[in-house]
């Protein structure tokens, strides 16, 4: 015979009361029965919980007195009591992921968190530049964006945001002339962990403040309407 | 709504009447749950005038805050759980004390001869203190679990704790109880 660890059966005794009442979930009823049925020494302790069952149904039932209801009633009816009445939760919630992708979405315009690429060109007549992009290691490029505008002050800046985590991309910058033709070429491999910082940073404010509304919105007390519950 | 078609509504259905302002529905959820409620403050309380006063508030909550009823637990859980709170708040500002009150024990047989009464009188009131030796927190998950049959999750949102303290709140609950028969000579009942 197996013996039973006193963890073991610690875990098992404590489960006695609710399989004598039959609320134990299914699975573990089993568990139960399958372990009395190994282990006869927790039938000891079965039959101190019906010592026990029976000790507490035994108790004696009173009832209130009826003024009780009478009171309770006449509260209710004579001072007219206000009924605090809020949003139900899943319209609360509802808008709370609302403002949440509002808020990621406008955080993520403003602060662009992503790859930054910084570049000067102190040459003239430039009519614009092609960014290019590949995942590390590949020579398939894709134009990933064009920089029409040539700035006076020689600096340009683009912030790549469609980046992911795991991820390591090789940018190709292309020099553009006013004839069209290709002036320059360089290329950065950037692993796209640098951008990983600002876009947690924007997801998890924007998720802050979703939770925030719905905290407001459910506990915000409205005039009274009438909700049904589902 | 008559009160045959009132009575074959679930709780649930009753709470939608109430937030509409249905006084009818809320007299017929007084109706189910007023006595396992006022039973459960009063072995908690040991005060009938202090239990009465506790289950007309845990009613009156429910009447005020029915809109916020989420649904995550049963109705009579929530219930439970407002009643509770209110017993709990009500005996921080009060003493314990684990006086049974000699009006709760149970009708003696009156068929039994008279002494087998005064056996039966004498073994209700030694059952009655050894439950009441128990502190409010072990009464409360004893009565729950093994008097209200509630499965040990709903006890965990009854008392607001984890679930791993329900079954050892009970298991202490269960030990001390028949360390105390034992020990004024009751182990036999």
């Amino acid at each position: 015979m197996r013996i039973l660890r006193k963890s073991h059966r610690s875990k098992l005794a404590a489960l006695l009361p609710w399989y004598l009442n039959r609320t134990l979930p299914p699975a573990e009823q089993q568990q139960v029965e399958r372990e009395l049925q190994k282990h006869p020494e927790l039938h000891q302790t079965l039959n101190e919980w019906h010592t026990v069952q029976t000790l507490v149904k035994g108790q004696q039932v009173q009832s209130p007195s009826p003024e009780v209801q009478a009171r309770l009633m006449a509260q209710i009816r004579a001072h007219n009591l206000p009924r605090r009445q809020t949003l139900p939760p899943w319209l609360a919630r509802s808008w709370g992921l609302m403002v949440t992708l509002a808020m990621l979405c406008l955080l993520w315009t403003v602060f662009q968190p992503g790859i930054q690429l910084r570049w000067q060109v102190s040459q003239g007549d430039i009519a614009g530049f092609h960014i290019y992009r590949a995942p590390a290691g590949s020579t398939d490029f894709t134009l990933l964006s064009e920089v029409a505008q040539p700035s006076a002050a020689g600096a340009y800046r683009f912030v790549d945001t469609t980046v992911w985590r795991g991820q390591a991309y090789t940018y190709r910058i292309v020099t553009l002339g006013r004839d069209g033709q290709q002036l320059l070429s360089s290329e950065i491999i950037v692993g796209a962990g640098a951008a990983l910082p600002g876009q947690l940073s924007v997801a998890l404010t924007s998720v802050l403040l979703g939770w925030s509304a719905v905290l407001l919105l459910e506990r915000w007390p409205i005039p009274p309407r009438r909700y049904q519950l589902r | 709504m008559k009160d045959e078609a009132l009575q074959a509504l679930s709780d649930l259905e009753l709470l939608q009447r109430i937030i509409e302002g249905g006084e009818a529905a809320f007299e017929e959820l007084y109706q189910r749950y007023n006595v396992p409620l006022f039973n459960y403050l009063l072995r908690l309380t040991h005060d009938n005038i202090a239990a009465e006063e506790l289950l007309q508030d845990a009613f009156l909550v429910l009447w005020q805050e029915a809109c916020s009823f989420r649904g995550e637990a049963s109705v009579k859980t929530w219930l439970f759980r407002i009643a509770h709170h209110r017993a709990v708040s009500w005996l921080r500002r009060r003493p314990e004390h684990s006086h049974g009150d000699p009006e709760q024990l149970p009708l003696a047989d009156a068929t039994a001869g008279p002494e087998d009464q005064a056996i039966e009188a004498w073994k209700s009131r030694e059952v009655l203190a050894a439950l009441d030796s128990l502190s409010s927190k072990h009464r409360a998950v004893l009565e729950l679990a093994v008097f209200y049959e509630l499965p040990y999750g709903e006890i965990a949102e009854v008392i607001q704790c984890p679930v791993g303290t329900v079954k050892s709140r009970v298991s202490y609950a269960r030990r001390s109880l028949l360390q105390y028969l034992k020990n004024h000579g009751l182990s036999e009942l």
